[in-house]
């Protein structure tokens, strides 16, 4: 097949019948922009148009003539006739894809149809093969495909609900957000209207917008929208136009934000805020809301017809008007409690705040105070919350004063009824038939029943009022104990009981009167309740920081449900036994009250059938005896001097019991050397000495200029007149008697003054009051701890005690105890200094001698200065200087 | 239960008309002794003085002069301060008591009594 030859070949196969076709043929084949190669049954190349050279890179005049598999040269010689074969033999003409490595190495995609010619006699004369470059049409289609996976990506994971509608307001498009947030599956959402997914009251402002937005004038909106289960969801809707292939817009897209649950707790709020307002505005308590700085932010109208004043009146005149006149010092007080506040120590306080009304009412107000915070926790405002508690106090009063007038008003007649049965009763006014005498006993028992409930009842309601106020002392439980097991000993041999006293250990802090009380009640329940020849153990044991008392018996025991209703008034186990077993049904409620008014806690355990055991626990009094010797430091130093060492040796024991440091010496020499080394407060000399005598010990002293202001205590078994020393501050006989020795050193350390012991923690304050004392003529002494304080009490026995509460190592409390019980000390008048505010039972186990009470930053120097002076005028009066 | 002589004399004094009555039948007839009795304070200190009580039972709450104050009259009178007083009161009061006693009182009874061991308590306080 040659050149020629092939052109001719090829336009004879495209030749149908005339000559216009043929025409049409040439000039596609040269034209066309797919490549077209004629193909002859031997499989060699007949004709090659120009696109085919542009798409293979061969020159037509290089191929045709050729074997075709000079465009495959990767294919064998049997493949490509094999592909020939297969082509030829296809009966339909479809394009085929498949791909070509171009001699410069391009991978081409192509789409090839082979059309295969057919001679008029029917005989093959090989294939027409059209072959179009797909390349860059795939490429421009692979690219539109990632960039729409990229926007349905985007769309699809918008946080926004996307829709769109077309111009008959049907919906054509959802994301699935917007899908979820309207409750619709896909396929029931497209072709959905507006106006089922808008709320009805709505469409008036949605339409517009989606009219606006169609025409580009895109504008945000909150709307509401319906669920398809029926409910609301709020929306920001934004829109935007949506162009068509033509470019124009076809449809507006809705953006949609779900604002629902912003909605809700908006709503939430708002009906929160209202609820507050309106109870701020009538809820019958006052509020008072005050900021950091102390200024009145807000008050209620229930605190302005609490105090007569208006609104506009509580807001200028803030704290000064509802804290009163010392309205400073109260702030002062507060600012204290308002701390703790802040720093969540405690949730509130409250206190009660005398008041004037605008129309001159003297009210009495409480006010209970809690801080609001910031979502942070930051404190923001104080709320005081007030109320008028006038004619609570009224009727507390007035309650207290009819259970005094009933205590009275019905002791008298049954103090008289008691007697006349009793006398009856006794056979004392002549003898009665029996069946009269057993009357008259029902009536004794009776009589005695309702004196003990009577009792009870008075005893509970002046409990529970505090007007029986408790005076706390250190008490032994071992004491206690006894004393109780004793007075119910009668009453247990009556049952046949026996009352036992188990291990008793430990020391209390009590009023001894109510405890004891609590303690019989209980034995006396255990003894009632307990079978013949039964045993009652009572016992207390020190736990921690209290001490439990136990009072266990074996009677029925108590049902598991009752444990805690057995407390409460007229509760017993069994209703029948309080008259069975005499009792008022007010006993384990007395107790209770008594307990906890002391800070204790009482609880029941009990096994049915085989035991009861009643706990009550107090708080355990600390042992302030412990020996520290750094306490020692303080205690005024002695020097005894004395040629007998058995002398000696009994001195100092019995000084340093006293709360004395002792230094000793054997001979006048040694005495001046330990007086010149130890400066001691006072000396303790005898005179009979080897050596240099005491006399002659005494006058060195006195020349020395380190040793001359030590007093010095003449001890001596000669006479008074023999005695007489020159400077001696006083003198002691022999045989030595304690309380002669240390009065005698008490008055040398004193000089002439009067001794004051002032007991403050705090050295520059105690410096403060010792310059304040001095100037009043008193010789001061300072203790820092409660243990100091006891030793120096001891040595020095003051003319006046002043005494901070709070201090290291036993506290004032403990300090006044232990002076009570001291022979010496329990007189001894005392200015209690404080940061505390006392309550009247305090203040009553605070008492020595003659007592007053200031209250540290709330006393200024001369009201200091003129309780002082009452203190050393009563001094002078009632306690002559020793 | 009559007690051998010498026959005691007590006074009680007491504004209880009734609680007299008892008592008295309770001294008089239980213990044996010899009753006087006073309606009030003022009326106490003048029998006290005129009769000489080997003692005196007081009553605590009387209209004017009450217990107390009768009992301060008493030892401030040297004719009647050697007679023991004993306190008669329906207060029950421990530490009002304890004071009675620090202000002298021989001891202190507690009303309602029992009428049939009235005068033994009272001779168990003064030690008779």
């Amino acid at each position: 097949m040659d050149a020629g030859g092939s052109e001719g070949h090829a336009h004879a196969a495209w030749r149908v019948g005339d000559d216009l076709s043929c025409l049409r043929g040439e000039a596609l084949f040269t034209h066309s922009r797919n490549a077209v190669i004629d193909i002859d049954p031997a499989g060699v190349i007949m004709a090659f148009n120009p696109a085919a050279e542009h798409l293979f890179g061969h020159h037509a005049g290089d191929v045709v003539g050729g074997p075709v598999g000079v465009l495959m040269p990767d294919r064998s010689a049997e493949e490509i006739s094999g592909l020939l074969a297969e082509l030829a033999g296809r009966r339909e003409v479809e394009p085929y894809a498949t791909t070509y490595r171009r001699p410069d190495g391009e991978m081409l995609e192509l789409s090839v149809t082979a059309v295969p010619l057919v001679r008029s006699d029917g005989s093959s004369a090989g294939l027409s093969v059209l072959l179009q470059d797909m390349t860059a049409l795939h490429r421009a289609q692979a690219a539109l495909a990632a960039s729409e996976a990229r926007y349905r990506t985007m769309i699809e994971s918008a946080h926004e609900g996307i829709g769109v509608l077309d111009a008959e307001q049907r919906v054509t498009f959802a994301n699935e957000r917007l899908t979820a947030m309207l409750g619709y599956p896909l396929r029931e959402m497209i072709g959905l209207g507006m106006d089922a997914l808008v709320f009805p009251e709505d469409m008036p402002t949605v339409a517009p917008i989606a009219a606006r937005g169609r025409r580009g004038d895109t504008e945000q909106a909150e709307i509401r929208l319906r669920h398809k289960d029926g409910t609301i969801r709020w929306a920001i809707v934004a829109t935007a136009p949506v162009y068509g292939e033509d470019g124009t817009i076809d449809g507006v897209a809705g953006f949609f934000t779900d604002i629902t649950d912003r909605k809700r707790s908006e709503t939430a709020l708002r009906a929160s805020e209202a609820r507050l307002r309106a109870y701020f505005e009538h809820v019958p308590v006052g509020i008072v809301l005050v900021d950091r700085e102390g200024l009145v932010v807000n008050v209620n109208p229930a605190l302005s017809s609490i105090t007569g004043y208006e609104r506009d009146e509580l807001l200028a005149g803030g704290l000064s008007v509802l804290l009163g006149p010392d309205h400073l010092a109260r702030i002062e007080e507060i600012r204290v409690l308002v701390r703790a506040l802040f720093s969540g120590e405690t949730p509130s306080f409250h206190f009660e705040q005398p008041f004037v009304t605008k129309d001159g009412r003297s009210i009495c107000l409480e006010v209970t105070v809690s801080v609001m915070r910031d979502e942070q926790g930051e404190p923001l405002e104080l709320v005081a919350v007030v109320q008028d508690v006038t004619s609570r106090k009224d009727a507390e009063r007035l309650k207290d004063e009819f259970v005094s007038v009933t205590s009275h008003e019905l002791r008298t007649p049954l103090t008289s009824i008691r007697g006349a049965l009793g006398l009856l009763a006794g056979g004392v006014v002549g003898d009665l038939p029996v069946s009269a005498q057993r009357m008259l006993d029902v009536a004794v028992v009776s009589t005695d029943r309702l004196i003990r409930l009577t009792n009870d009842i008075l005893d509970l309601e002046r409990l529970t009022s505090g007007k029986l106020s408790l005076s706390l002392e250190a008490c032994d439980a071992a004491g206690l104990v006894s004393r109780a097991v004793e007075e119910i000993r009668g009453a247990a041999d009556a049952l046949g009981v026996e009352v036992r006293a188990a291990s008793v250990d430990g020391r209390v802090w009590a009023d001894p009167d109510r405890i004891l009380q609590a303690l019989t009640n209980l034995v006396g329940n255990a003894i009632k309740f307990s079978p013949r020849s039964a045993t009652v153990e009572v016992g207390a044991t020190v736990e921690g920081d209290h001490v439990r008392f136990t009072v266990e018996d074996h009677g029925p025991g108590i049902p598991a449900d009752q444990l805690e209703t057995v407390f409460e008034r007229f509760r017993q186990v069994d209703a029948s036994d309080s008259r069975a077993r005499g009792g008022t049904g007010l006993g384990l409620a007395i107790c209770r009250t008594i307990v906890e008014q002391h800070g204790g806690r009482i609880w029941a355990e009990s096994v049915l059938g085989a035991w009861t055991k009643l706990s009550f626990t107090l708080p355990v009094v600390a042992d302030v005896e412990e020996e520290n010797p750094e306490d020692r430091l303080c205690e005024p130093g002695v020097l005894v001097c004395d040629d007998d060492a058995a002398i000696r040796e009994v001195v100092k024991t019995m000084l340093e019991a006293s709360g004395y440091r002792v230094w000793t010496a054997a001979s006048g020499e040694e005495a001046l050397a330990v007086a010149q080394a130890r400066h001691p407060d006072v000396i303790v000399l005898d005179l009979l000495l080897p050596g240099i005598d005491g006399r002659e010990t005494a006058h060195a002293l006195k020349d020395r200029a380190e040793t001359a202001d030590i007093p010095v205590v003449v001890l001596s078994v000669l006479t008074a007149e023999q005695m007489a020393v020159e400077g001696a501050a006083s003198r002691v006989g022999k045989p030595i008697e304690e309380d002669l020795l240390l009065r005698a050193l008490r008055n040398a350390l004193g000089g002439n003054h009067r001794q004051a012991l002032v007991v403050e923690d705090d050295p520059q304050l105690s410096e403060v009051l010792e310059v304040t004392l001095a100037r009043h003529g008193l010789k001061v002494r300072r203790a820092r701890t409660g243990r100091e304080a006891m030793r120096l009490g001891r040595a020095l026995v003051p003319d006046l005690l002043v005494l901070d509460l709070a201090l290291p190592g036993g506290d004032g409390y403990s300090v006044v105890e232990w002076m009570r019980e001291q022979r010496w000390l329990s007189t001894v008048p005392v200015l209690v200094y404080t940061a505390f505010d006392l309550e009247e039972a305090d203040r009553d186990r605070l008492r020595l001698g003659e007592t007053k009470f200031l209250t540290k930053g709330r006393t200024p120097p001369a009201l200091f200065e003129a309780k002082l002076e009452e203190l050393l005028d009563w001094m002078a009066r009632e306690a002559p200087r020793r | 239960m009559t007690r051998p002589a010498p026959k005691r004399r007590v006074l009680l004094v007491d504004d209880e008309e009734l609680i007299r009555e008892v008592a008295e039948v309770a001294l008089a007839k239980v213990g044996g002794w010899e009753v006087l009795t006073a309606s009030s304070g003022e009326e106490g200190l003048s029998k006290a003085v005129a009769e000489r009580p080997d003692a005196i039972l007081l009553d605590v709450m009387m209209p004017g002069l009450d217990g107390p104050g009768t009992l301060a009259r008493l030892q401030a009178d040297p004719a009647t301060a050697s007679i023991p007083v004993v306190f008669l009161t329906a207060k029950v009061r421990q530490s009002e008591q304890q004071r009675w006693i620090d202000l002298g009182a021989a001891g202190v009874l507690v009303k309602p009594f029992d009428p049939m061991s009235l005068a033994d308590q009272v001779a168990e306080v003064l030690g008779w």
